[in-house]
């Protein structure tokens, strides 16, 4: 054992594709990382598969590999970069479950690990054993017990009693974890949970819902010095998820005995774990009657809630961990902010942070919105403001984007107080859901008293006061919006008013980790009410503001913090300041020492102008990095007279007006698929009469595809508008428009510059057809499959496209083509998700070129050579990158796997290689799934369209020696080919039947698909079930063909190699 | 000027108690604010000065370290978890106000009716945040409170302050110290004299925890009169005010170094160096909070610890004195944070290992003391031995 030196060589993990329990929280702790190891002259090494993170850029690290996250990727780069060091506390769970495998296999023998030890990742994860220690140090521990067997789980229900949680070990984010109350429950959940696990374990424990639920974050150095840096409630008791909760720091209802008990003993639990140094986090919670504390567990690595501590305190908590692992003292690091004052100190805060939860169960339509111990939420917000009432305001406008949040949510579910019956309410209340905080609000608005409303949902008192009297205040403004409240409200967040009405205004304050105890020196802030001196920066240079993306949803994630970054710089080249605007805490965009200023605040419009306002001279705004979130607040800005950067208001608008859309895409000559918009329900019935089936319908503004319907046929045409006739929402005017089946799509994403110079950054190939939401296809570049004519073509219609649209900076094109026939399907006047894939698959920093000329650089400033257009799909690019999505079908248990025009995937992994089929092979692993070797079993059933395309993929395995399973009409249709298969019942009609094959792990890759509704139906439990047991499947016939393909070429040797090293190649030639 | 006052939500019960009121600063800064409270019109006065922790505000009410001190905490929420009297560290409230950006009314309003009931002025709706960086620039300073519905703006701005410290000479002392012995403890196996400058409870509380017992003596008993007790050793306690000023309290401490062995704590660690000769200056705006870093230069250990002091002992007026080691550093500002001498037994901190408020890194002080006491009593013993053995 030896400490780091400069020049040793430190391999860092990342934390591979965005997942639930797994978000941009893990970029940012690697970026600062990997940033502070160079500058400390380490030499870095990376492997993330994510081509979205900032981390996998080339100049983060020494070398950078964007290889599947697997124990032979990391054993190949430790033979070839021959690291002194492995830091594997940044990049999550993924990374620790990584160092076990490795240290499994042996392959930590010639490298040291950093932070946490084996052993300590070993008892954190083990519950067990956890408890054991915390019981030695006695402390307490809840009552449980571990299992192994079905027998075991039998014998512990004879010293436990109900409810009970389960919970799997080693799974991410609480997955698997379930509360039972009866035996029946219980028996049934308890199988699911030891599937499950990784190794067959799971934990049985006295359940302690709705007792009030406390995390910290602690920080340890070498040198045995350790400390708190921030304590976080959790206003939504035990039972909800941590990152399902609604959190609030600094801790507000426990006093300073019960929270110094709490602090003892997590610093005494990271020295009895053997927690060398870093960060870590500790959950406890509280027993209401006995006030005693229980220690629920420990992540022994930065997490999401040391980004959320992070951020809301100013305390960089990786950057410190990344210094403490290679031997600093806490005491000798500088606070970056004070700048006088060490880091071993515990942050003071002069201001209230809440964190909300962001969900998409709307994607989900089977999955109820109800809440439980696995977390289920795909994003968060940040709000900072002066008390618990204002930050609460703002988080709710972050959220919905909404200058009055309530109102949104009253016209959205078609709810208030008054429709809502008091008994339904009182349901509502019992059991947390993705929406009760609406319910409590409502409760208050409709006369339940605080008691009430506790009893029922066990909130804190506290937070519950404020809530009654916020509701109370927009009831009072409602019914006069004159009234003296308003003032009141006014300061305790509410944003509605106008600036004018002698209001006191609003002011920055410094988030300075001090309470303003020390001089700060970090532009980092929030605006209040709550007047106080304001704390902007001064000077002359122009900002340029940059308005984010807000909490990750799906269809809007990482990849937009990593453009929003790249602006950033991009920005900076210009000799501007930059001002970042975003809300989100897991983002690298909001590290403070990445842009000139930094503030947290929502993303509507009254918070956006009179923040833009603000900060003074303004240069302008880049709203394109920001998705369909920053584009939603372009109207305000541009009726504020602040200059946009990108495209106009007007530009957007005729891009998502799709009458205007159309008419401008006959201007330029183009096709777009038929289609009308639909006001009302009539509109609805009658579409038949203008438009052919199949049809696709939706709402006119939307992200990632909401509320996205494929009508086949006139039946579902009258079942959808039933549909719709029930739902308490009407989400109208709608877009109907005939869907191009069985075309090809592909994605372009194009630069513009003012002299109207055009750069295509890339046509990238789906694999999947046409209605399956883009953001959910297989992407590939450059195209493997597509005639270079057909390329030529799609360039130039987007030249023309881009040409007539005449925006200055990032536009995204997306085309069909169906029998030889281009369409346009859409097209969005900003950066979109493909952008960061795209920089990696070429080199090329897209977003951040595409600032430059937003500010008014020339493309020829990038393209020497290029004469007015120039498209990279013709630079000589001797290798292919495949980007693939992942899904979060392992946590929403009632959804089906079947991809549509809904997006459902929250990320996505990137495989490279010089031959296609290893990208494609290192994008499949990377993305979770795995190639079955010859030997093993294809469960087949096609449906009837699809099976003239059997003979040409199935030959292939049967060659390769793989063995078929097929239900009744494949097994038929093989017979015909003379192909013999094993036939089995789809469902338990009769026995064997897929659904046992599958339990019993007999079946090793899927190949599944459907067109009916009624097939989907009857499909769907073979689908669950393949997730379940985390059996590979596919359900698309063109990705089929690959696989079959892949297959045929199984042999190839796989090498890792530096991202950056692919990136040499590229010549863009041919100007 | 506009009161910034959010227009908050009262309870019926308390807005009688609610009246305009004004923060009064020297350098002409005046701090409009509503005052809850019982006495109008009414003038208090105090030096202003902040503390920066999120709980235990109970503890620093009553905490006798803040008698005449206008109390501004910087942590907008104040009163979220109720009262508990377990809590205390005195009596009752020891500070002569408390400013804060809201008033909260959690537990049926339990913060607001105890200050109410105990006649201490809660100001609210202030920008604290603004105040504090006014402190820290200017420093600690007296202020004046003015609480009065029919003051014009006018008359207010009139109001001279003046920043010269008041003098108090033993006033505060008085205020705060027993007026005659008092015993704690049951029997243990160590007995203890306290010197009571205005001591918290936790210390007393800790000290019972390890077997500690004994007497807290008024704080200007004599030594002699300590001594008559037989006790094993001595404990100077926290308190208010300027130390320079408590000649008469040097004095006593002065004939009890390296007689006894000494835990001197806060105001205690100010004295026992005056008693050695040291120096004590006032810190522009002291420390109050816990989250300062202390680091044990012995141990080469950092800790945070709370700290509650307006006064420091400069270091070079202390270091190389015979047997006097550094002990503690402030690692915010270098400043001098304890010192020990084993040859002239004593152990000094300028912070509170007893925390409440704070977190309790530092209660080791305690067991190393009492580790120290037994030595001393090991050393005894054999002496006495020796002199009984011929």
């Amino acid at each position: 054992m030896r400490n780091p030196r400069p020049g040793d060589t430190i391999f860092i993990i990342g934390a591979g594709p965005i997942v639930i329990g797994q978000a941009c929280e893990f970029d940012y702790s690697g970026c600062q990382a990997c940033k502070v190891l160079k500058e400390k002259g380490f030499r870095t090494v990376l492997l993330n598969s994510n081509p979205a993170t900032i981390m996998t850029d080339p100049d983060m690290a020494d070398a950078v590999y964007i290889e599947p996250m697997t124990p032979e990727s990391c054993l190949s780069i430790i033979e070839k970069e021959k690291p002194n060091f492995l830091l594997p506390t940044m990049g999550g769970q993924t990374a620790l479950n990584l160092t076990r495998a490795l240290h499994k296999q042996g392959g930590l023998k010639t490298l040291q690990v950093l932070g946490a030890t084996i052993d300590a990742i070993e008892t954190a994860e083990n519950r067990e054993a956890f408890k054991k220690l915390v019981e030695r140090l006695g402390y307490n521990c809840l009552r449980s017990v571990y299992v192994k067997h079905l027998d075991d789980a039998l014998k512990a229900l004879t010293h436990l009693s109900f409810p009970l949680i389960l919970r799997s070990s080693f799974t991410l984010g609480g997955q698997g974890g379930i509360v039972v109350h009866t035996p029946e429950a219980y028996l049934l959940e308890i199988k699911n949970a030891l599937d499950l696990s990784p190794v067959g374990e799971a934990l049985v424990e006295q359940s302690c819902v709705g007792w009030k639920e406390i995390e910290l974050e602690v920080m340890k150095d070498g040198h045995g010095n350790s400390l708190v840096v921030c304590g976080i409630e959790n206003l939504d008791p035990m039972g909800v998820h941590t990152g399902d909760s609604i959190t609030v720091a600094p801790l507000q209802t426990v006093s300073d005995g019960e929270y110094q008990i709490m602090r003892s003993q997590a610093l005494d639990i990271m020295d009895g774990l053997g927690i060398q140094t870093g960060g870590a986090n500790i959950q406890f919670c509280q027993d209401p009657k006995t006030k005693s504390f229980y220690v629920i567990e420990v992540n022994p690595r930065v997490s999401r809630s040391s980004a959320l501590a992070s951020k809301a305190t100013g305390f960089p908590i990786a950057k410190i961990a990344a210094l403490v692992a290679i031997g600093e003292s806490l005491d000798a690091i500088q606070n970056d902010i004070t700048r006088e004052t060490p880091a071993s100190f515990e942050p003071a805060l002069d201001y209230v942070v809440v964190k909300l939860p962001k969900f998409n169960f709307e994607k989900f339509p089977s999955e109820s919105s109800e809440l439980g111990i696995s977390m289920k939420a795909i994003g968060e917000t940040m709000a900072v403001g002066r008390t618990f009432e204002e930050s609460l305001m703002k988080g709710l406008r972050s959220l919905t984007q909404s200058n009055d949040p309530i109102q949104l949510f009253e016209e959205k579910y078609k709810m208030t107080a008054k429709n809502l019956d008091e008994e339904a309410l009182r349901g509502m209340l019992g059991k947390p859901s993705a929406d009760r905080l609406l319910y409590v609000w409502f409760a208050f608005e409709k006369g339940f008293t605080v008691d009430a409303v506790h009893n029922l949902t066990h909130i804190s008192p506290w937070f519950l006061e404020k809530i009654q009297h916020l509701s109370s205040l927009r009831k009072s403004l409602k019914e006069d919006p004159t009234n003296n409240d308003r003032h009141t409200a006014h300061h305790h967040g509410f944003h509605q008013f106008d600036p004018d009405e002698g209001l006191t205004p609003y002011t920055f304050s410094t988030i300075d980790t001090c309470a303003a105890e020390f001089v700060s020196y970090t532009p980092y802030g929030y605006a209040s009410a709550s007047a106080s001196k304001d704390e902007l920066p001064k000077g002359d240079v122009p900002w340029v503001a940059i308005i984010g993306s807000g909490p990750n949803q799906i269809g809007q994630g990482l990849e937009f913090d990593s453009m929003c970054v790249h602006a950033i710089q991009g920005v900076k080249s210009k000799g501007f300041r930059t001002l970042m605007i975003n809300n989100n805490p897991e983002t690298v965009s909001t590290d403070y020492d990445c842009s000139d200023a930094l503030v947290f605040e929502p993303i509507a419009p009254k918070d956006i102008v009179h923040t833009l306002k603000s900060f003074t001279p303004l240069k302008g705004v880049v709203l394109m990095m920001g998705g369909q979130s920053a584009i939603n607040v372009a109207k305000a800005i541009q009726e504020a007279d602040i200059p946009i950067l990108g495209a106009s208001q007007d530009r957007i608008d005729l891009c998502e007006d799709r009458d205007r859309f159309r008419q401008f895409l006959s201007e330029c000559r183009l096709k777009s698929p038929e289609g009308c918009t639909l006001n009302t329900l009539d509109d609805l019935k009658q579409v038949a009469d203008t438009l052919n089936f199949p049809m696709i319908v939706r709402p006119s503004f939307i992200i990632g595809g909401s509320d996205i319907h494929i009508l086949a046929n006139p039946k579902e045409l009258q079942n959808f508008a039933q549909q719709l006739e029930t739902q308490r929402t009407a989400p109208f005017p709608m877009v109907a428009e005939h869907f191009l089946s069985h075309a090809l799509e592909y994605d372009c994403d194009v630069i513009c510059d003012h002299e109207g110079n055009i750069v295509i950054a890339g046509i990238i190939e789906h694999v999947e057809q046409a209605g399956i939401h883009s953001g959910d296809s297989t992407g590939i570049f450059p195209p493997y499959y597509t005639d270079p004519s057909l390329i030529e073509r799609i360039e130039q219609a987007a030249y023309t496209i881009t040409r007539t649209l005449q925006v200055n900076g990032l536009l995204n094109i997306q085309f069909a083509i169906q029998d030889d026939e281009l369409y346009v399907i859409e097209v969005n006047p900003r950066g979109s998700r493909t952008v960061p894939f795209l920089s990696k698959s070429t080199g090329l920093p897209i977003a951040r070129i595409a600032t430059q000329v937003a500010l008014g650089e020339t493309l020829a400033d990038h393209f020497p050579l290029m004469d007015g257009i120039y498209s990279l799909n013709k630079a000589y690019i001797p290798f292919y990158s495949v980007k693939k999505p992942v899904f979060p079908f392992d946590r929403f248990k009632g959804a089906d796997v079947i991809l549509g025009p809904q997006m459902k995937s929250t990320g996505e992994a990137m495989g490279i290689s010089r031959n296609f089929y290893t990208a494609y092979k290192k994008a499949l692993i990377a993305s979770g799934q795995s190639i079955p070797a010859p030997g093993s079993t294809f469960f087949i059933t096609l449906c009837d369209e699809d099976k003239h395309l059997l003979a040409k993929m199935i030959r292939p395995l049967i060659e390769k020696g793989y063995h078929l399973v097929t239900t009744e009409g494949t097994h038929a249709a093989l017979q015909k080919l003379g192909i013999s298969s094993q036939k089995v019942y789809k469902n338990a009609e009769g026995h064997p039947n897929a659904l046992d094959l599958v339990a019993q792990g007999r079946v090793h890759f899927i190949f599944n698909t459907t067109r009916s509704k009624r097939a989907m139906l009857d499909e769907i439990h073979i689908r669950r079930l393949a997730v379940r047991y985390r059996v590979p499947y596919c359900t698309d016939i063109s990705e089929m063909q690959v696989i079959s393909k892949l297959i045929q070429s199984w042999d190839f040797k796989e090498k890792v190699s530096n991202i950056r090293l692919y990136h040499d190649q590229v010549r863009l030639g041919g100007f | 000027m506009s009161i910034h006052a959010p227009l908050q939500y009262h309870p019926d019960a308390f807005r009688p108690h609610i009246h305009k009121a004004w923060v009064v600063l020297p350098n002409n800064l005046r701090y409009p604010a509503y005052a809850l409270c019982k006495r109008m019109p009414h003038t208090y006065s105090g030096e202003l000065v902040f503390n920066t922790s999120f709980a235990g505000y109970t503890e620093i009410i009553t905490d006798p370290s803040y008698a005449d001190q206008l109390v501004l905490f910087t942590h907008p929420h104040v009163g979220s978890y109720g009262i508990d009297p377990a809590h205390f560290q005195s009596g009752g409230p020891q500070c002569t106000a408390v400013l804060l950006n809201r008033l909260d009314y959690a537990s049926d309003g339990a913060f607001a009716k105890w200050l109410l009931e105990a006649d201490i002025p809660i100001l609210f709706g202030l920008p604290t945040r603004e105040l504090t960086q006014h402190i820290r620039h200017h420093g600690a300073m007296r202020c004046q409170i003015i609480i009065d519905a029919a003051a014009t703006e006018s008359q207010i701005q009139k109001i001279e302050v003046s920043n010269t410290p008041a003098t108090f000479s033993n006033k505060l002392l008085d205020r705060v110290s027993c007026s005659e012995p008092r015993r704690f403890g049951n029997k243990g196996h160590t007995k203890l004299a306290v010197y009571d400058f205005g001591i918290k409870k936790n210390i007393l509380h800790l000290l019972e925890r390890r077997g500690c017992y004994g007497t807290c003596y008024p704080w200007h008993t004599s030594f002699e009169t300590v001594m008559s007790d037989n006790p094993d050793g001595l404990v100077l306690s926290n308190g208010p005010g300027d130390p320079r000023e408590y000649t008469q309290a040097v004095l006593e401490v002065a004939k009890a170094i390296g007689n006894i062995p000494i835990l001197a704590i806060c105001l205690g660690h100010q004295l026992l160096c005056l008693a050695l000769g040291g120096q004590v200056t006032k810190l522009k705006f002291g420390h109050r909070g816990g989250n300062h870093p202390v680091q044990d230069l012995r141990l080469r250990r950092t800790y945070i610890a709370a700290h509650n002091h307006g006064y420091a002992v400069l270091e070079p007026s202390i270091n190389g004195l015979n047997g006097v080691q550094t002990w503690f550093k402030n690692l915010t500002d270098q400043s001098l944070a304890g010192v020990i001498s084993e040859s002239r037994h004593f152990l000094s901190v300028q912070f509170h290992p007893e925390g409440a408020p704070g977190p309790h890194d530092t209660h080791y002080v305690f067991d190393e003391y009492l580790k120290h006491l037994a030595t001393f009593k090991h050393l005894n013993l054999s002496r006495a031995f020796q002199e009984v053995t011929p």
